[in-house]
């Protein structure tokens, strides 16, 4: 038997008393899922503040610029590694009105598989965010729903609508709705302009949203 | 797992060197898929398409709040890319490499002992694990059904695809050939579960594969791979891999003497670190574009 000349050990993930999320579901799901579909430079010179780091307090003129993003709540001053932001407290109405949905709740809002001949496919399910990816061609159309009640004060005042929502564009891409006082549903492309995204924040079933 | 923000774990992946070099030799396996994107700001306009300085710099705070918060997972992912790449190495190997003229030395590691064949197997078996336990780190189970989800596992594009594409390349097809799959669930199937208990890379991922059991988790990776078996070999057949002209094509850059493939697919993965550097790319924009769908 030949030797191999190993590094060592395995590095030790830490432990946090974090819940591992839905591994009942990635119990199930692994095993099924791809049975079912697959058989077929650093110098020792000081860098510069980077523009993205929360402790960083000089970031460009743009960057504080009165433009939609920034009224955004922006991650905290840390120490010297990352750590979870405060979350932002929610209103008293929020609290009473919207409950986090958990993972796979939203998914029955999105609009079907070939809409208007665009081909879906999930991207993601986290507990407060679903999304899902519809193409044709090369068109290509992000549609999401994030649980957010906290953006309630921002939509309460807009007068613009969709299929009955406060209507808010963001950046040059992206088409936002919020919904229920507790989802922010959003279409982004970077190939459909933003009447058609209008029109796809249309087809959401809004009912199905719990 | 790594104290660092996400833009500075991307803005530290090298634009040059030898993982660069061979990912950029095995880029015609999927051609124009990958780009070797190591600047923050350029991943959050190549993932959103916006320009505007101020929309750019909200989606890049908030992807760094996002990170920043272990309950969703993105640091477990890469944590994961990071100890796939770090077991089983001859530490600081590609930093010991000799750049001479256009190609890569490894004349230090002339002395290097591949693992047996099943041990390099099973090796090459549990990174394609790592590549489903990442996937739901970072997106959770998209959809509502299997099938749902199997479409989204298999929607790789990107940094996934080249990843996928450098390990069929580097630990599947040059050291076993056209019947790689074959061999790694043959490898599988073989194993002792005390033996797998003591593999390194096991260890490391054995916290994140579903199962009560050693011998149930065995059972897993090997029924992800037979049932990857069809994807897989067909990716392998449809692209052209073939292990003398991969090898001719990597030895365009690298150096290595040896002819024996199974060292040479060693080497290589031992001398690079394609799947982190491609995972925290790949880490990288998902949680921008989960920023963008926060905004």
């Amino acid at each position: 038997m030949r030797s191999h000349p190993s590094s060592g050990g395995v590095p030790v993930y830490p432990v946090t008393n974090e819940v591992q999320p839905t591994m009942y579901r990635t119990n199930v799901l692994w095993i099924a899922a791809v049975s079912l579909t697959l058989s077929a430079c650093c110098g020792g010179e000081k860098k510069e503040p980077s523009r993205w780091d929360p402790e960083n307090k000089n970031k460009p003129p743009s960057a504080t610029a009165t433009a939609t993003a920034t009224s955004r709540p922006t991650a905290p001053a840390t120490t010297n590694k990352p750590t979870p932001p405060p979350t932002p407290a929610p209103t008293a109405e929020a609290k009473a009105d919207c409950k986090k949905p958990g993972t796979g709740a939203m998914n029955k809002a999105f609009p079907a598989d070939n809409t208007d001949g665009f081909k879906r496919i999930y991207k993601t399910d986290k507990d407060d965010l679903a999304e899902a990816e519809y193409t044709k061609g090369k068109e290509k159309l992000v549609l999401a729903i994030k649980f957010d009640p906290s953006r309630k004060g921002e939509y309460g005042s807009v007068s613009d609508k969709v299929a009955g929502f406060p209507y808010k564009p963001f950046g040059k891409n992206k088409s936002n709705i919020f919904v229920k006082d507790c989802y922010l549903v959003s279409a982004s492309s970077q190939e459909v302009a933003e009447d058609a995204r209008k029109t796809w924040l249309g087809k959401f079933n809004f009912s199905a949203l719990p | 797992m790594s104290d660092k923000h996400l833009y500075q774990l991307l803005e530290e992946l090298p634009q040059s060197g030898v993982t660069v070099t061979v990912l950029n030799a095995l880029d015609y396996i999927v051609p124009g898929s990958w780009q070797n994107i190591t600047n923050f700001e350029q991943m959050i306009r190549a993932t959103t398409g916006e320009e505007d300085q101020a929309v750019i710099q909200a989606i890049g705070e908030k992807a760094v709040e996002l990170y920043s918060d272990p309950s969703r997972g993105y640091q477990r992912a890469v944590w994961v890319y990071q100890m796939v790449d770090s077991v089983d190495k001859v530490a600081g190997a590609a930093a010991l490499a000799n750049k001479l003229a256009n190609k890569w030395s490894f004349g230090f590691l002339e002395r290097f002992t591949p693992k047996a064949d099943n041990a390099q197997a099973v090796d090459a078996a549990l990174k394609f694990a790592a590549e489903l336990a990442t996937f739901c780190l970072i997106n959770g189970i998209p959809g509502d059904s299997v099938g749902d989800f199997a479409a989204s596992l298999l929607d790789n594009s990107k940094e996934d695809i080249m990843r996928i594409a450098a390990w069929l390349a580097i630990d599947c097809v040059i050291p076993f050939g056209p019947d790689a799959i074959g061999r790694m669930i043959d490898g599988v199937q073989k194993i002792q579960s005390g033996e797998l208990a003591n593999n390194s890379l096991f260890q490391g991922l054995q916290r994140f594969l579903p199962g009560g059991s050693i011998d149930d988790q065995r059972r897993l990776v090997q029924t992800n791979l037979e049932a990857s078996s069809g994807f897989l070999s067909n990716f392998i057949s449809s692209r052209g891999l073939q292990q003398q002209d991969l090898l001719q094509r990597v030895r365009h850059y690298v150096d290595i003497a040896d002819d024996k493939l199974d060292y040479v697919g060693a080497i290589l993965d031992m001398a690079t670190n394609y799947y982190e550097h491609t995972g925290i790319q790949t880490t990288t924009r998902r949680v921008i574009a989960h920023a963008y769908a926060s905004l």
